[in-house]
C-alpha cells in the first residue's frame, strides 16, 4: 500500500488532518461499529438478475434469503430482526420491489425494511416509501460507469431523478461505491458534488471488491490512498452529515488500512470493522458504540 | 558540461552557499540558447538575456563527473526527483535522449523532462529512454498571448499535449505562467481542461527578467495569483467544479461557488499556495525574490502565512452569503 511518492502522502496526511478537525468540531467523540447480525438480507428475485453487472454478476444474490423463505422463517421470530431488501435488477436497472409490495408489507410487520430500489419513478417511490424504514440508493456520478458496469443506457440525471423522488417520500441514504468502475475512481467526486445540492441525511460509502466469477474479478480494488482522499474530501464537503463505511468493501489487510484511514477521515459508522479500526478509534480517543443492524437502519 | 540550478548545485554538494531554502528536485538545464523565441525567457534566441539564467535562477555549469558524484548523495540531501529542462535544440530531441540515458545510468531518481517535442512518437521515445514524466510547456494561457509571447499555435501544442495524455495517462505535465495578458477565467478554464485530460499543471507567476523583451513587465497582482492557485487546487482535489466558478465581465474570478466557511475548510492546509506540478518539485524562489511576497511556497506554510494567503484570497472575492 505504498504511496506513489512522498508528496502525495504528505498532501493526504494534511487533508486527513483537516477532515479529522472537521469531525471533531461537528460531532461528538464516538463512533458506531455495526455488526449487522440482526439484519437479514433478502432477495426478491432469488439469485436471478437481468443485468449481471460487472462487479457482482449476481454472485452476492446467492447468499441472500428469498423473500418467501424470509416470510416463512421469521413469522414467528421473537427476537428483533430487520431486513435488507434487495434483489436482482430488471433490464432497466430497477429492483422489482413494487411487484412484491404486498408480501413486503407483510415482512415489514416483522421488522424494519431497508430497501435497495435501484432506479424508480416518482409513483414507485411513493409506493415504496409506505413500507420502507429507509431506502439505500446507489448513486453513480458518471455515465460511462453506468454503461460499463450496469450495461444501462440510463444517465446520471436518471439516478439523480430517482434519488430526488425517493427523498421526497422516504428516508434515503445515498450509497457511493468507491472504485465501482473496475477499481478506478471515476464519477465518485461528481456524485459528491451532486449530493451537495440535494438534501442528504447521511452518506454510506462502500468500496469495490473484486469478486470471483464476475467480469471484474481481476481488477484490483481502488488504491487505499485514493479512497482515503475521497473519504476525507467527503468529510470536508459534508461537515455536518454522518458518513458511514458500509459492509461492502475488500477484506484482509486492505480492510485494515482502509478502516484506519476511514476513522482518520472522520467517518461516523463502520460496518464490520477490522481490529485495526478498534485500535485507531482508541488511539484517537473515540468511544465505541455498537449496533446490530446494517448501517442505514 | 551541464548547467545546474544554483540551489540544486548546493544540494548536490557542488557549491557551498548557505541558502534559506533547499530544492527537493535537482534541476538541470541542457543547451545554450533556444530555438524558441519566447519573449519572457533569457534562453530565447530573440532575447539578450544571460544564458546562465532560466527564470530568476542562475545555472552554473558543472562537469558530468561532478554531476555523477553529486547525484550519489542527492537523496541523502533531500532530492527526490531530477528535472531536466531542455532548450529547443537544433538537433531536436537527440540531446535530451542522450542525457536521459546518462542520468538513468547514474541515478535511480525519477526524471521529469521539459522539452519541445514534435509528436507523440518523440514522447514515446523519451519515455522509453527513461523519462518518468514529460512536460509540454504551454506557458502562455490564452491563444493570443501564446502567439504573441511564444509564437506559433497554442492549439497545435495543446492538441499534442492532450493526445499524449490520452495515450500516456498520468505521465504528462505542463507549465502555465500567470500574468501574460490572460484573464482568470481563461486561466482556470484551461486548468480545468488540462486536469480533466489528466495533465499535471505547474503554475507560475510571470517575472520580468533582464535582457528579455518583457523586462519592463510586471508580475501579476498577488490576489489574482492566489485566486488562480486556489482554483487550481480546488479543481485538482475535486473539491469544486469549474462550472460553479463565477467571473465578472473582465474575467476576474469573483466566486468559487462555495460558501466562505467551505472555502476556509477546503484551503485550510495551505497546500493550494505551494509550488504545483510534478511530485517533488518545489522550485524555491523561482517566481520571487527571497524576502518578498512568495507566489509559490516551496514548503508547507506557517499558520500566519496560511492565514495571510487565505485572507488575501477571501477578501478579494464577492461576499458569499447569498451562495449555497
Amino acid at each position: 500500500m505504498l504511496h506513489k511518492n512522498s508528496d502525495d502522502a504528505h498532501e493526504l496526511e494534511r487533508i486527513l488532518e483537516q477532515a479529522w478537525y472537521t469531525r471533531q468540531a461537528n460531532f461528538d467523540a464516538s463512533i458506531v461499529f455495526n455488526s449487522p447480525g440482526n439484519t437479514v438480507s433478502v432477495s426478491v428475485t432469488g439469485s436471478s438478475c437481468a443485468l449481471n453487472c460487472a462487479h457482482c454478476a449476481g454472485v452476492y444474490l446467492r447468499a441472500m434469503v428469498p423473500l418467501e423463505k424470509a416470510l416463512d422463517n421469521y413469522k414467528n421470530w421473537e427476537e428483533g430482526t430487520s431486513f435488507l431488501i434487495s434483489g436482482g435488477s430488471d433490464a432497466l436497472g430497477k429492483v422489482p420491489l413494487v411487484e412484491h409490495l404486498d408480501r413486503l408489507r407483510e415482512l415489514a410487520e416483522l421488522g424494519p425494511l431497508n430497501l435497495h430500489t435501484g432506479l424508480v419513478t416518482e409513483e414507485e417511490a411513493k409506493k415504496l416509501a409506505g413500507i420502507a424504514a429507509v431506502v439505500s440508493f446507489d448513486l453513480v456520478g458518471d455515465n460511462e460507469t453506468i454503461a460499463e458496469v450496469y450495461g444501462l443506457s440510463a444517465t446520471v440525471e436518471d439516478y439523480l431523478a430517482s434519488y430526488r423522488a425517493l427523498q421526497k417520500y422516504a428516508r434515503v441514504i445515498p450509497h457511493l461505491c468507491i472504485g465501482l468502475k473496475g477499481g478506478k475512481i471515476k464519477g465518485e467526486y461528481e456524485a459528491l458534488h451532486l449530493l451537495r445540492k440535494e438534501k442528504v441525511e447521511a452518506i454510506s460509502m462502500i468500496i469495490f471488491r473484486p469478486t470471483a466469477e464476475t467480469p471484474y474479478s481481476d481488477c484490483p480494488p481502488p488504491p487505499p490512498a485514493e479512497v482515503a482522499n475521497f473519504m476525507a474530501s467527503a468529510r470536508l464537503m459534508f461537515p455536518y452529515t454522518p458518513i458511514f463505511l458500509g459492509c461492502m468493501r475488500p477484506g484482509g489487510h486492505y480492510r485494515e488500512v482502509i478502516d484506519t484511514y476511514a476513522i482518520r477521515a472522520g467517518v461516523n459508522k463502520i460496518v464490520l470493522p477490522s481490529p485495526a479500526a478498534r485500535k485507531e478509534a482508541a488511539r484517537l480517543g473515540l468511544s465505541i458504540k455498537t449496533s446490530e443492524e446494517c448501517c442505514s437502519l | 558540461m551541464i548547467r545546474i540550478s544554483a540551489g540544486s548545485a548546493v544540494c548536490l554538494g557542488l557549491k557551498a552557499n548557505k541558502m534559506d531554502a533547499y530544492p527537493t528536485t535537482a534541476y538541470f538545464l541542457s543547451g545554450n540558447s533556444c530555438r524558441m523565441g519566447c519573449s519572457f525567457c533569457p534562453q530565447s534566441m530573440g532575447n539578450n538575456g544571460a544564458l546562465n539564467r532560466l527564470g530568476r535562477v542562475n545555472w552554473p555549469e558543472f562537469s558530468w563527473e561532478q554531476v555523477k558524484e553529486g547525484l550519489s548523495r542527492a537523496e541523502k540531501n533531500g532530492i527526490r526527483r531530477i528535472c531536466l529542462q531542455s532548450v529547443r535544440h537544433e538537433e531536436g530531441i537527440d540531446p535530451a535522449l542522450e542525457l536521459i540515458e546518462k542520468f538513468k545510468d547514474i541515478s535511480n531518481l525519477p526524471l521529469s523532462l521539459s522539452a519541445w517535442i514534435k509528436d507523440q512518437q518523440e514522447a514515446a521515445a523519451l519515455f522509453k529512454a527513461g523519462a518518468d514524466r514529460i512536460s509540454v510547456a504551454i506557458d502562455a494561457i490564452n491563444p493570443e498571448g501564446y502567439q504573441r509571447f511564444k509564437g506559433g499555435s497554442q492549439e497545435e501544442r495543446l492538441g499534442l499535449l492532450f493526445d499524449c495524455a490520452r495515450n500516456l495517462p498520468g505521465k504528462m505535465s505542463t507549465h502555465l505562467i500567470c500574468g501574460l495578458g490572460e484573464s482568470e477565467n481563461e486561466a482556470l478554464g484551461l486548468v480545468d481542461r488540462l486536469l480533466k485530460a489528466g495533465v499535471t499543471v505547474a503554475l507560475f507567476a510571470f517575472v520580468p527578467l533582464k535582457g528579455t523583451l518583457l523586462e519592463g513587465g510586471t508580475s501579476p497582482p498577488v490576489d489574482s495569483y492566489r485566486r488562480v492557485q486556489a482554483g487550481l487546487y480546488l479543481l485538482r482535489k475535486k473539491l469544486a467544479e469549474f462550472n460553479c466558478f463565477k467571473f465578472n465581465e473582465q474575467g476576474r474570478l469573483i466566486s468559487f461557488g462555495l460558501p466562505e466557511t467551505d472555502l476556509q475548510r477546503f484551503l485550510a492546509t495551505g497546500a493550494a499556495f505551494q509550488t504545483s506540478g510534478c511530485p517533488g518539485c518545489n522550485r524555491p524562489y523561482y517566481n520571487e525574490r527571497p524576502g518578498g511576497i512568495i507566489y509559490n511556497y516551496h514548503r508547507a506554510l506557517s499558520a500566519s502565512e496560511r492565514e495571510a494567503a487565505l485572507t488575501t484570497l477571501i477578501k478579494s472575492l464577492q461576499k458569499s452569503s447569498n451562495l449555497s
